[in-house]
């Protein structure tokens, strides 16, 4: 498992790269992130052991002779756990969830923050699963809020619902173009728009690049979203807009995060398995999915991965 | 002397004792310090439940249980002929600015409920309904009683007069001699430069508007003065007319048989019967169409376009701009000829612009060629044979892969397709914001019109947009 001719100190240090957690819902994730951190470094600083980095030596009255002074040597407490404090590990998240949302939370460590950093400038997607209810309306547009209104939604069917989300989908997909980045009147604008590949580019409003109903059971409704910068609580906001388009009133009950870029719920750990052993293997895993190439500003998510893959081919051609 | 004795126990003590040691400290010190403890699980709150609202609380009620869908009919474009039905943007109320463009489709509120489809010419818009009293409403430029007989009563300090209206700014009913008009119903209205043709169920086709070169279907009179006139012509055709198509100064007539008849002016070959004069007598086409059963034609100025049922495209008229150029290298085309376009697969539907053409496949791909904006980005602007455009500019994507294109049509220099969505795409020159997009830049592309709810049909004039639409709810 662990070599133990490794210190603490160095295993903390080596510890570096991006992974993701799923977080449940319940807990912030800043709250989460600070117990992620406090639990490793203290895995990392009780599993191997202290070993002084260097000793300091003490003139002693020799055990022998009082009055004679010995050399003692002694180890240096300067870099002990008992001074020290456990082994730091600066951990830090891009896109953070709420308390009331559950989901893939992707983190940086050490060299892996500078790549989380860069996962912001290259806008990705992300995709949700939202739950909904219709007939009420909160103050928070959450199910957990103050009710302010009662609506009736007999009215509402399957057929209708799906209706207006595409609509709501197809409003927000002209809305994309607009921060593509490109010259609408342009080629370019024309290459890209004809393989799909208008999405925004740049610091936008939130916004939805896709969106279906996968489930209605009166009052009970599952939407899967993707888009960009948006926030939980903006989903909530969109729930709530699908209720008033639909003549009624919407909460969300759950908002959960599937997929966050490349980083799906497959890819996350548990909040139990954060552990150094398991931490240290999903980096190792996700390391291609965080590589420079893909991070790169222009780089899009859109793509398909065949197409990625004939790129990579053509630049090492050249 | 406790304190050294310690130390020099810690430096004897073995790694394994030291880590038992460490562990104790670690743990006490977490407890003292660190709020956040080991046990995350302790510290999540419940998950949050749906919360039962307070009985006191009114449940509101929006919308009935039974409404239906409706029918709102959207205009955009240019609003100084009055072609958009909207009589405050020309007679504003006080303190408001005329407004001569619309470039954001805009609802015609009066109007909505009841129409069907609408029809734009040249500056006015031809709309049907479902209305008993005025199956047809005309709106916009009326200088050459396209719409009929307008009369407004208009009072003065020396009395009241009835003054005859040269341009129309709201819909106004236009008078049919029907026979029947508790049973007829307006099928289809068709609106060329300054005329107009309007096709009954059960009595046939009537024709309204200048007839200077006998596109009404009736002889032509020599100094007629147009305006002010209220004559209505019956146009008188051998077979039950199917469809119509009026172009600048000619009409298409398609019979359920499938044969085509046509009148008008012909000094471009437009009217496909081997000469280049006029002809005010509906008279079948021949040439390559003769035996084929033409399912639709299209035509906008002078170039004409027709598909049969077995999926072939034929064109005749003006070839200035190489619409025709596969089968001729003249500029002009007086006899239907069949377009050796192979490619396209089945053909379904033909639109016709001013140097445009494009046509529909039982695929919903669209293909476009001609001279303009033809939807293929700024580079491609002129092609003899039909290119097509990629099916993700109609909003095909890994999430809604079924979408594909049901019907186009054709402005004098734009296009607008309504996708099995319920979406309307235009591109094209956006003369006075005539594509809807908000503003007056050219589309190279198609783009999506916002429009509040599924389209049901389209129609493009020369500078001016009408979409009929369905609710969401």
């Amino acid at each position: 498992m662990l070599q133990t001719t490794k210190s603490a100190a160095e295993v903390a240090s080596r510890l570096s790269g991006v992974f993701a957690v799923y977080k449940p819902p319940g807990l912030n994730s800043s709250k989460m992130i600070a117990s992620i951190k406090e639990n490793l470094g203290k895995e990392i600083t009780a599993t191997f052991p202290w070993e002084p980095h260097r000793h300091d030596y003490r003139l002693l009255p020799s055990p022998d002779d009082p009055t004679q002074l010995t050399r003692v040597d002694i180890p240096s407490l300067f870099k002990h756990p008992l001074v020290k404090g456990h082994e730091k590990v600066p951990m830090y998240c891009q896109f953070p969830l709420d308390t009331l949302s559950s989901g893939v939370v992707v983190l940086g460590i050490r060299d892996g923050i500078k790549k989380v950093r860069a996962m912001f400038d290259a806008h990705y997607s992300r995709q949700y699963i939202v739950e909904g209810k219709f007939g009420l309306a909160t103050d928070n547009h959450d199910a957990s809020g103050k009710v302010v209104e009662r609506t009736t939604y007999d009215h509402i069917s399957g057929e209708k619902l799906a209706r207006v989300v595409s609509f709501l989908q197809r409003n927000h997909q002209n809305l994309t173009t607009e921060y593509a980045g490109v010259d609408i009147q342009s080629q370019e604008a024309y290459e890209l728009a004809s393989q799909g590949l208008l999405r925004p580019r740049m610091t936008s409003p939130p916004l939805v690049l896709a969106m279906r109903c996968l489930e209605y059971r009166p009052p009970n409704f599952t939407l899967e979203v993707q888009c960009v910068h948006e926030t939980p609580q903006w989903l909530r906001k969109l729930v709530h807009d699908i209720g008033l388009e639909l003549r009624s009133t919407a909460v969300s009950t759950k908002v959960r995060r599937t997929r966050d870029g490349y980083f799906t719920s497959d890819d996350a750990l548990l909040i139990k398995h954060c552990k150094y052993e398991f931490v240290a293997e999903a980096i190792e895993r996700s390391r291609h999915l965080v590589s420079w190439k893909k991070l790169k500003p222009g780089s899009n998510f859109a793509r398909k991965d065949s197409e990625l893959k004939s790129e990579e081919l053509h630049e090492e051609d050249r | 002397m406790a304190l050294i004795q310690g130390l020099h126990n810690l430096g004897k003590m073995t790694p394994l004792v030291f880590k038992k040691h460490l562990e104790r400290n670690v743990v006490f010190k977490c407890r003292r310090h660190v709020h956040s403890s080991c046990a995350l699980t302790a510290k999540l709150k419940d998950p949050p439940s749906v919360k039962k609202p307070p009985d006191g609380l009114p449940v509101f009620q929006y919308i009935g249980k039974q409404t239906k869908r409706v029918n709102k009919v959207f205009v955009w474009g240019n609003a100084a002929t009055g072609a958009l039905g909207i009589p405050d943007f020309l007679d504003p109320p006080p303190r408001k600015h005329p407004r001569m463009q619309q470039s954001v489709p805009y609802c015609l509120q009066d109007f909505s409920q009841e129409a069907r489809t609408a029809s734009c010419g040249y500056g006015f818009t031809v709309l049907t309904s479902s209305k008993e009293k005025g199956k047809v409403w005309g709106t916009g430029v009326n200088t050459e009683s396209q719409l009929g007989l307008q009369k407004a009563v208009r009072t003065t300090h020396e009395g009241a007069r009835t003054v005859i209206l040269d341009y129309v700014i709201a819909p106004a009913p236009v008078d049919l001699p029907l026979t029947n008009p508790q049973e007829t119903q307006v099928l289809q209205v068709a609106c060329g430069r300054a005329h107009t043709l309007i096709l009954t169920d059960g009595e046939g086709v009537f024709s309204l508007g200048n007839n200077a070169y006998g596109q009404c279907g009736r002889p032509v009179v020599e100094n007629e003065e147009y305006r002010g006139s209220s004559q209505v012509n019956r146009v008188r055709i051998d077979g039950k007319v199917k469809q119509m198509a009026a172009g600048l100064d000619h009409s298409l007539f398609l019979t359920e048989e499938g044969e085509v008849y046509s009148c008008g002016w012909g000094a471009d070959g437009q009217t496909g019967l081997g000469h280049y004069k006029s002809e005010h007598r509906p008279t079948k086409l021949l040439g390559d169409i003769e035996g084929e059963k033409i399912t639709q034609v299209a035509t906008f100025a002078d170039c004409c376009l027709a598909v049969s049922e077995k999926g072939d495209l034929f064109g005749w008229g003006n070839s200035e701009y190489n619409q025709l150029a596969s089968v001729t290298e003249t500029t002009q085309v007086n006899v239907p000829r069949l377009l050796p376009f192979d490619y396209v697969g089945k053909a379904v539907q033909v639109a016709v612009g001013g140097t445009i053409c494009a046509v529909l496949n039982d695929q919903g791909q669209v293909y476009v060629w001609g001279y303009g904006i033809l939807g293929k980005g700024p580079n491609l602007e002129e092609t003899p044979i039909p290119e097509q455009l990629p099916e993700a500019l109609f909003g095909q994507n890994d999430f809604s892969p079924d979408v594909a294109v049901k019907e186009i049509k054709s402005g004098l220099n734009s296009f607008a397709a309504v996708t099995t969505s319920g979406d309307l795409y235009t591109w094209g020159v956006n003369k006075y914001g005539c594509l809807g997009l908000g503003h007056l830049n050219d589309q190279y592309f198609p783009w999506r019109v916002s429009l509040p709810g599924n389209v049901i049909t389209v129609d493009c004039g020369v500078d001016h947009m009408v979409a009929v639409i369905k609710s969401l709810l």
